[in-house]
């Protein structure tokens, strides 16, 4: 199925937010996730079933002021 | 010095992490400024890249106490999850709210930042707000819960210093016992001086020291800077006056006309 992963469209088995992260090679441990806008929980991952064109953001540590 | 939701600093200078020339130099720059906090944000990022880890465990290397920002948000709902998502990353509580007003000027939105920090108070946040000396807005926010906040000196990035000394001075007189820092528009070593000298009790600096010539150099010539204004702050300045007062004794001079 489709989702918007970043901004861009994506395509995953259909599945859990934790599985779709291993499929895209999101390995490490050191992300943070929201699904259309809201935060999703590293914890609520495994259970959180994704939707077709469901917006997901990954995000990692970055620079900032 | 003041306590930051109960911390007490090693030094007033606070500094971003962002646009140095490579990530040795920002390292240098740490180490020279003797900065206590540094600021942090949030990215997207692939799948296989590596970026995230490489910076985080280079800012894990510095040993100072990490403020995660919520840089970019223009809505309330923007800035929470962004929130949310860095108190799970960073594992801290503690975070730089900004709700951008106007996309020029990056000026606060007054309105959504109160409701989004009283939003981030409730669930728990220690929340250092970027707003403007608005002494009202101010009011706003230390009713909606936050212990510590963050007036521009000036716009994001434009190195102008203290552009409103009457408005900050008003702030700070109007709220002398709540911590503040002098985030953003720093532009000169002199700027954070007379910021501190003014009675704020920190400065967060980012451009001025990245994009300087020589960022380490900078760092120190602003850790120097803040240490001096704080010190001549605590040496209880005189008042200006505007009438001349001599300073050599008239008694004694001898009449010589």
């Amino acid at each position: 199925m489709k989702i918007i992963l970043n901004g861009a469209k994506t395509d995953v088995l259909q599945g859990t937010l934790s599985a779709a992260m291993i499929e895209l090679g999101y390995v490490k441990k050191l992300y943070a996730t929201a699904v259309n806008g809201n935060f999703v929980r590293a914890t609520e991952r495994e259970t959180y079933v994704l939707k077709t064109n469901d917006k997901v953001e990954i995000v990692a540590p970055r620079a900032g002021g | 010095m003041a306590k930051f939701y109960g911390i007490e600093l090693n030094s007033p200078l606070m500094l971003g992490t962002s646009q140095y020339p490579s990530p040795a130099i920002l390292e240098e720059a740490f180490k020279r400024s003797g900065a206590s906090v540094a600021t942090v944000s949030l990215r997207r990022e692939a799948g296989n890249s590596k970026m995230g880890g490489d910076f985080w465990a280079l800012i894990q290397s510095l040993n100072v106490k990490v403020l995660p920002n919520t840089a970019g948000c223009y809505s309330i709902k923007e800035a929470v999850t962004t929130a949310q998502m860095a108190r799970e990353l960073f594992n801290t509580s503690w975070i730089k709210l900004e709700v951008i007003g106007h996309s020029d000027t990056l000026q606060p939105d007054p309105f959504q930042l109160v409701e989004a920090a009283r939003i981030l108070v409730d669930d728990g946040f220690k929340v250092f707000p970027y707003t403007t000396e608005d002494v009202v807005v101010a009011e706003r926010l230390l009713r909606a819960g936050c212990e510590v906040l963050m007036p521009w000196g000036a716009p994001i990035g434009t190195g102008l210093g203290l552009t409103n000394i009457y408005g900050l001075r008003t702030l700070r007189a109007q709220f002398p016992d709540v911590p503040m820092v002098i985030d953003a528009g720093i532009g000169l070593p002199s700027h954070a001086s007379m910021a501190m000298e003014m009675g704020f009790d920190a400065v967060l600096i980012n451009t001025a020291v990245a994009k300087a010539g020589d960022p380490p150099a900078m760092a120190e010539a602003f850790a120097k800077a803040i240490a001096a204004g704080r010190l001549a702050r605590n040496a209880d300045p005189m008042e200006p006056r505007d009438m001349a007062s001599a300073s050599t004794p008239v008694i004694g001079k001898a009449f010589l006309s």
